[in-house]
């Protein structure tokens, strides 16, 4: 009788009082992980192409104060919720909006709060993603875009976003991931997430160290599964090979053509 | 111009809602539901299990759990006298204290001492238990044999952070070593069940529970010898005691609450601890 024998049955015996507990815990989790990713990378997005607006000194005082506007307001917004601990702004703002209305307004949800919080802080770090994003494509497309007569709004919705989405797309999937651990710190507000959901069985049964396994494996398989979908889709957004453009010049790299496939040689003989 | 006036507009509604004036406390009970906030993690004072068994309460923030333990049944003792309909919130320990400031819950019943820290920020109705301070060892170690915290002089010890126990129970023993700062009550047993401390400083019931989970340790109670920890007559009572907080000012439902502990005796707090202590869920 080892050690380890004994953690299997703890193990056992936990998931039966408390496995539904667990279950329900993860649950929550994936949903509030899922939707408030989702609605980070709105944010991100939004935050993302307001920021990129080209101005110059030629444009009127309004326009250029407007935009110069946009810009500080997002980078605040970015520093703020980039810069404080998730924790400390689930406090700030669940238990701050009564503080300062003393008492008149209140969450209702404690969802609906858990999702504001979550997603607000996702979408500070994807507007820097989705900066990053379009900077990262060549302006050679802007300026495409531009000679064709696209708006700022039509230039970035059908050229630069499809690109630059894919190359956020690791970035998107790295939220997601840290979403999934790091909602545990919202049981500060009474989020019952699958971190409570441990919380909870072992301030009954002080099976300590089973119950970490149990989380420790739960974890990890969420984010295998999250890793596996999002490689998927990745490369289902990369597409078909022959979408690679050929350049006439062989030898000189056009823009997006960063990926290169062993068979690629064979397949433009056909 | 406009934008202007719109934001002086802004500005001045943000301020009237911020400084507008303080209104009468609500008792919180208004609606006919006296809602509870507690940690469910915190055996054998209240902790969480999957069915109703032994009068457990649904849990409401996690649907499908219920709550137990010695301060749901208080709980349903203050609901029922009052004919209030119980609701139960799970939370963690450092959200108890500004959920009820904010009125996000209606009371806290959650084991917390009636320190005076805490009583600048919230109303105590009760106490509703004695809490006696005891420590926990294993059963071969040295320390077993301890009489009083001198016997302790050079431990490795530890106790749940932010309590009474950690601020001002460690520090009396002579060179005490303090390695970690336990988040909760099982981090705290986990500590000296792995032999990172030599002993913990708890209240009695927890050691009670834990000495069920882990028969390996045993309770070291010096209370009322020479050995004892020391505390003016008045920091003994506002750390032993155990009450029920509510929002300053909301003398409603605090009278509302001592009026139904007040015809409880200590030996009818003992026999429900000792309850709550049987009906734990140990692994």
């Amino acid at each position: 009788m080892g050690k380890f024998q004994e953690l299997i049955l703890d193990i056992g015996d936990l998931w039966g009082q408390y496995g539904a507990l667990y279950l329900r815990g993860i649950r929550s989790t994936l949903v509030l992980a899922l939707v408030a990713t989702a609605i980070g990378c709105v944010i991100g997005f939004a935050s993302g192409v307001l920021n990129t607006i080209p101005y110059t000194k030629n444009d009127s005082f309004l326009k250029r104060f407007v935009l110069k506007s946009i810009r500080i307001v997002i980078r605040i917004y970015v520093e703020l919720f980039r810069g404080t601990p998730m924790l400390l702004q689930a406090v700030f703002i669940f238990y701050g909006l009564p503080y300062v209305t003393n008492n008149m307004y209140r969450f209702n949800s404690i969802w609906l709060a858990s999702i504001l919080i979550v997603s607000i802080n996702t979408g500070a770090y994807m507007a820097e993603s989705v900066r990053g994003g379009i900077l990262s494509i060549d302006p050679g497309q802007t300026e495409g875009a531009k000679a064709i007569g696209m708006n700022h709004v039509q230039t970035m919705t059908s050229v630069i976003l499809p690109q630059a989405l894919r190359n956020i797309m690791p970035q998107i999937g790295n939220n997601f991931i840290i979403n999934v651990k790091d909602t545990s710190v919202m049981f500060i507000i009474g989020f019952p997430d699958f971190f409570a959901a441990h919380r909870s069985a072992v301030g009954a049964t002080y099976l300590y160290f089973p119950s970490a396994t149990v989380e420790m494996a739960g974890y990890l398989t969420l984010t295998l599964v999250a890793s596996f979908i999002l490689r998927s889709i990745e490369k289902k957004m990369d597409g078909d090979q022959h979408f690679e453009l050929a350049a006439a010049d062989q030898l000189v790299m056009a823009a997006g053509t960063y990926r290169h496939r062993g068979e690629r040689e064979d397949s433009y003989e056909d | 111009m406009r934008k202007i006036v719109l934001i002086l507009t802004v500005l001045l509604l943000i301020s009237t809602v911020a400084c507008g004036p303080k209104t009468t406390t609500p008792s919180g009970v208004e609606d006919g539901v006296l809602t509870v906030a507690m940690e469910c993690a915190y055996a054998p004072y209240n902790w969480a299990q999957n069915d109703d068994t032994n009068g457990a309460v649904p849990i409401k923030n996690a649907p499908g759990s219920y709550a137990n333990g010695y301060d749901v049944t208080i709980a349903k003792m203050i609901a029922e006298k009052n004919g209030w309909e119980l609701e139960i919130i799970q939370s963690d320990w450092d959200s108890l204290v500004p959920g009820v400031m904010t009125g996000t819950f209606d009371a806290v019943i959650a084991g917390q001492s009636m320190t005076a820290d805490r009583a600048k920020q919230v109303d105590f109705a009760g106490p509703y238990f004695y809490a006696t301070m005891v420590s926990l060892t294993k059963a071969g170690s040295p320390y077993a044999l301890a009489t009083g915290i001198q016997d302790l002089t050079g431990a490795r010890g530890t106790a749940q952070e932010g309590t009474i126990w950690f601020d001002q129970c460690l520090p009396q023993i002579p060179d005490v070593v303090i390695p970690l700062k336990a988040a909760d009550a099982p981090a705290m047993l986990m500590a000296l069940e792995t032999g990172t401390v030599d002993f913990v400083t708890t209240d009695l019931p927890t050691a009670q529970g834990a000495v069920i989970a882990y028969p390996d340790m045993v309770i070291l109670d010096f209370t009322g010898t020479d050995g004892d920890f020391r505390f003016s007559e008045q920091e003994r009572t506002e750390n032993v005691n155990i009450g029920v907080s509510v929002m300053k000012g909301n003398t409603v439902l605090k009278n509302k609450i001592d009026a139904v502990l007040s015809t409880m005796t200590a030996d009818d707090f003992t026999g429900l601890m000792e309850e709550a202590i049987r009906i734990q869920p140990l692994g």
